[in-house]
C-alpha cells in the first residue's frame, strides 16, 4: 500500500480522538504556515546541499560530505514521537 | 531529530543514520523551520506535550517534514516537503529519483 494511503487512513482515524476546537485551531496552523509562503524558503534541486556534521545516536559526529562519498543521500527531516 | 528514549534505542538497528539536529540548525540551512502559532502550542500542552522541553533549547520551532535526495557532488536532486505534517513524501518516489542517478 502506499504511504499516502496509510497516512489518509490514521488521519481519518485521529479526528475521532481530537476534539473539535482543537482540531480546528490545528488545521488552521497548517493553512497559515502554507500560507505563510515557507515553501518558497524551503532548498530546491539545483542547489548545493548545505553542508552538516551532526551527532548520531553513539555520538558519533557525521558529515554530509562524508555521506555522500559513499553515494547519493538521501535526507529526511522528521519531527519528534510525543 | 526527536530524543525520546525509545527513538535513541532504535538506530542501532536501522541501516541508515538517525542524527540529531539540536536547535534545528540544519533543518534552518535548508528552510524548513517555523514557530508554532500560540493557539496551537496552548493545544499542545493541554495534550501533555511541552515542545520547549523535548526541543531541548526552549523553543517552540520545528521543520516541517522534508526529504531531499542529495547526488555526490552535493547537489539536491529531487525535493519532497509539506508544511501539512500528516502528508510525508511518498518512499516509491524517493527510490525512482535515486535508480536514475
Amino acid at each position: 500500500m502506499a504511504l499516502a494511503e496509510i497516512l489518509d487512513r490514521l488521519r481519518e482515524a485521529a479526528k475521532g480522538r481530537i476534539p473539535p476546537e482543537a482540531r480546528a485551531v490545528m488545521e488552521r496552523s497548517v493553512e497559515e504556515l502554507r500560507a505563510s509562503g515557507i515553501m518558497q524558503r524551503v532548498a530546491r534541486v539545483g542547489q548545493t546541499a548545505p553542508d552538516f556534521t551532526l551527532p548520531n545516536a553513539a555520538g558519533a559526529r557525521v558529515s554530509l560530505i562524508e555521506l555522500r562519498a559513499r553515494g547519493p543521500v538521501v535526507l529526511s527531516f522528521y519531527r519528534g514521537r510525543w | 531529530m526527536a530524543r525520546t528514549p525509545r527513538e535513541t534505542e532504535e538506530p542501532a538497528r536501522l541501516p541508515f543514520e538517525v542524527l540529531r539536529d539540536f536547535g534545528n540548525r540544519v533543518a534552518d540551512a535548508y528552510g524548513l523551520v517555523f514557530t508554532l502559532p500560540a493557539d496551537l502550542q496552548a493545544i499542545y500542552t493541554k495534550f501533555g506535550i511541552d515542545l520547549a522541553a523535548g526541543n531541548g533549547d526552549g523553543t517552540w520551532r520545528l521543520p516541517i517534514p522534508a526529504r531531499f535526495v542529495i547526488d555526490r557532488a552535493g547537489i539536491i536532486r529531487a525535493v519532497d516537503a509539506d508544511p501539512d505534517y500528516t502528508r510525508r513524501p511518498e518512499p516509491a518516489r524517493t527510490i525512482e529519483v535515486l535508480r536514475a542517478l
